[in-house]
């Protein structure tokens, strides 16, 4: 349905007064004018519409609202304007180009009105205008979303003397257009020419690609000036002296930068800002990544620019090296300018533990921070760095260190409680565990991952699984079973205070330490079948370390019901010593548990808390 | 020769008979010896080191040991041969697989007995389970014909002076499976490689 101010259109909101210029007389784009309440419209552009809605063909339904088809509109038309070729196809409220009419004065752009003219559409408005301009007639936009605003009109014409409606409808269709501009702003167009032809077919979608007729050349000129103003940020920013400092690449994400955010004027007006922080970066690369990771991160927020711009403000920033800083540039640029990656890379790099480091060092904890771009590495990070066991390591391990923590951190696949306790028990100020690097084999990696001593609260890893270097630590089932399963497992010993035995107690320590790592790894606790297979069979088997103790402790007959217990819990049979052995390796299928059913649960500290 | 298995019915009931009689023929001497060998590897007092014979892979008089720790919760035991001269070689040893070769293996040492020597004593492998017979391990088998792979016994085969080696070997505490292809050269040298199956 339409309401805006006029026209012949017969399917105008806004009616065209040749005669009062000043009035805007509505009327329905979705009723016919033989169906409009009475007094809809008046004087001259009632008999036009009267005129329209004997000519037109039935109203069709869209979205519940109906429209006339314009096409007809000619045949009511006086011959002087029959040229107009908007008129024939003109949509509710609109007015044909090059009019002279009092309506002229309402389809002026209002810019003025509250800043930009978006601001006359409340954001869901705003948000249809951005969806449906260039699809559908401007003014069919404008009709339905003034129409939705003024339920109370029922549909009808705003009415002669009906100033303040006409003057909202024609302000909304500027907040359209101007919503529909910025869009093709941030789709990458930039040529003023071209976007006001592109308004002008929205308004007029049959003239699309059609030479235009002196009046209509007008109406094209006046859309023209608001485009321009429409551009003036995008040219005010091309113009400045950061964006000149800027090599092509850094243009280009500038550019990005802006458009990504043209349609949002609280994140377009701190574009600018962005882009003159980013002066404290010594390389034209880390320039354009930092301003790359704003663009990925737009909408361009109060606190993603506050903190960019700390972070690039900081005195230690500036201190840096050109490669290190591309390092946190980079980051900043994978961290797509999260403001909480910006605000802990700031802290990391003015800790003056950090500052204590060796040159190399400092490369090698920001060589994670760019390969692991996430505040929660980062912050652990900062942490790391004030560990006196870390300090204590060599450059290679402090690599392994680094690597495992930034990608622990980091890591959602695991269980993040588990795995945030145990980095905690190395990290936090107040712990006293540690972490050491240890060589389990000679000339090889070997299979032992690790292992926990409870005595020095230490947690050992195989130094050979790991490569020393700046890189992201080589994921494979290996890397991750060291530093995901083994690191949880190894420090769940050390916080029981695990000590080998001949009891079941022991064999339980032991499948606990596994059901933590486990459940750190893949983020939830392993089922009857996982465990049984994975771990319980192992730990019974007589081969095997484990086996050996299970297999004394088991002379006790006391000792040996708790592991029929345990394994009649696994699997829902009946255990003893008969067949307690038959049962350990009996195929799952069998069980009277579900195979896939969570497995028993341990006693003791289960997540490294 | 006889290998312990890692479970199924008849393997665990095998595994627990050479549970019983362990202990009962290493005499003090050799075990000390073992300790020893143990506390200046791994710096572990000589009171908390437990050894146990592998009386599976007994060959000639080479016999072979496990020395684990008593008191802490380790996820590993270290290896040991006792060779014929009266030398103790571990993991430490760089070369001890060749030594171990060449003092116990003789010309009929069948590829289940050097995939063990191989898989406890080269610094690449270190330790895991080998897998001898299709039904030794059936969930890992199962993973495996799951995915497409068939099972092959411990192999030997030669090139020329060369000895190529290839079997399975299951790393108890990660649960991943490799393929080890051990290949010992004219001057007694062993490589090995390894690929993760699943």
């Amino acid at each position: 349905m339409s309401v805006g101010p006029t026209q012949r259109s017969s399917s105008s909101s806004i009616q065209r007064t040749e005669t009062k210029p000043d009035e805007a007389v509505a009327k329905s784009e979705a009723k016919p004018a033989d169906v409009q309440p009475a007094g809809a419209h008046s004087g001259g552009a009632a008999t036009l519409d009267t005129a329209y809605a004997e000519a037109k063909p039935k109203a069709r339904t869209t979205s519940g609202q109906s429209y006339s088809a314009p096409s007809t509109l000619t045949r009511s038309r006086p011959p002087a304007e029959q040229s107009a070729a908007p008129l024939d196809t003109a949509p509710p409220g609109a007015k044909s180009a090059g009019e002279k009419s009092g309506v002229a004065a309402l389809d002026e752009p209002t810019t003025t009105a509250k800043g930009s003219p978006t601001a006359n559409l409340s954001p869901t408005e705003l948000k249809a205008a951005q969806d449906r301009f260039g699809k559908e007639r401007t003014y069919k936009v404008v009709d339905d979303l003034f129409h939705a605003r003024h339920p109370e009109l029922k549909g009808r014409q705003i009415k002669p003397g009906e100033k303040a409606l006409a003057k909202e409808w024609t302000d909304m269709r500027a907040g359209v257009e101007e919503a529909g501009i910025q869009k093709m702003v941030a789709d990458g167009k930039s040529d003023p020419k071209e976007i006001s032809r592109d308004v002008f077919d929205a308004r007029h979608p049959d003239l699309k690609g059609k030479k235009l007729s002196a009046p209509q050349q007008k109406e094209l000129g006046e859309i023209e000036k608001q485009v321009n103003t429409s551009l003036e940020p995008l040219k005010n920013l091309q113009g400045s002296a950061s964006f000149k400092a800027l090599d092509a690449e850094g243009q280009k994400q500038a550019l990005a930068l802006m458009r990504a955010n043209y349609q949002d004027p609280d994140a377009r007006g701190r574009v600018q800002e962005a882009l003159d922080s980013t002066g404290s970066v010594k390389s034209a690369a880390g320039k354009a990544q930092v301003l790359e990771g704003l663009v990925q991160g737009s909408p361009l927020t109060a606190d993603k620019l506050a903190n960019t711009k700390a972070l690039l403000g900081s005195p230690k920033f500036a201190g840096l090296s050109e490669a290190n800083q591309n390092l946190i540039t980079e980051g900043l640029k994978g961290a797509k300018a999260d403001p909480k990656f910006a605000e802990n890379t700031k802290k990391l790099i003015e800790d003056p533990k950090f500052a204590a480091l060796k040159p190399d060092e400092q490369t090698a904890v920001l060589s994670q921070v760019k390969n692991y771009p996430d505040s929660r590495s980062v912050g652990n990070l900062q942490r790391l760095v004030n560990k006196d066991w870390f300090n204590n390591q060599d450059l290679a391990d402090k690599q392994r260190s680094l690597k495992t923590v930034a990608y622990l951190s980091q890591y959602d696949g695991g269980h993040r409680a588990t795995v945030d306790n145990t980095l905690d028990k190395m990290l936090n100020p107040s712990s006293d565990f540690k972490l050491q690097w240890k060589d389990y084999a000679s000339g090889g990696s070997g299979t032992t991952y690790g292992e926990g001593d409870h005595d020095t609260k230490t947690l050992y890893l195989n130094r050979g699984l790991l490569s020393a270097d700046n890189d992201k630590m080589v994921e494979n089932n290996t890397t991750k079973h060291l530093v995901l399963h083994t690191a949880a497992h190894e420090v769940n010993h050390i916080l029981n205070k695990d000590e080998v035995d001949k009891t079941f107690k022991y064999f339980e320590a032991e499948y606990r330490a596994w059901y933590t790592g486990f459940t750190a790894e893949h983020g939830q606790p392993p089922t009857n079948q996982e465990a049984m297979e994975q771990r319980i069979r192992w730990q019974l088997n007589p081969s095997s370390f484990y086996g050996k103790y299970a297999a004394q402790a088991m002379k006790d007959p006391a000792e040996a019901q708790k592991f029929y217990d345990f394994l009649s819990k696994t699997t829902g049979q009946k255990v003893d010593a008969s067949n307690w052995k038959t049962v350990a390796a009996s195929d799952p299928s069998t069980w009277k548990t579900k195979p896939g059913d969570p497995a028993p649960v341990p006693s003791g500290n289960l997540d490294n808390h | 020769m006889k290998f312990q298995r890692i479970l199924g019915p008849a393997g665990l009931a095998l595994a627990l008979g050479a549970l019983a009689a362990e202990g009962n023929e290493m005499d003090s001497k050799t075990s000390m010896k073992i300790a020893q060998k143990a506390q200046a590897d791994q710096g572990w007092k000589a009171e908390d080191v437990r050894v146990d014979e592998v009386e599976s892979i007994r060959r000639g008089s080479c016999t072979f040991y496990e020395a684990g720790h008593s008191k802490r919760p380790l996820p590993y035991v270290l290896n040991y041969a006792l060779l014929p001269d009266g030398q103790v070689v571990g993991l430490k040893e760089s070369d001890a697989v060749s030594r171990i070769l060449d003092a116990c293996g003789g010309k009929d040492a069948p590829a289940g007995w050097w995939a063990e020597i191989v898989t406890r004593f080269h610094g690449s492998l270190g330790s895991g389970v080998v897998l001898h017979e299709e039904n030794q391990e059936p969930p890992i088998i199962r993973k495996m014909k799951e995915a497409g792979k068939s099972f092959a016994a411990p192999a030997l085969s030669a090139e020329g002076k060369t000895r190529i080696l290839t079997f399975y070997v299951l790393d108890p505490e990660s649960y991943i499976l490799y393929h080890v292809t051990a290949t010992r050269s004219a001057d007694g040298a062993v490589e090995v490689s390894k690929s993760e199956v699943l």
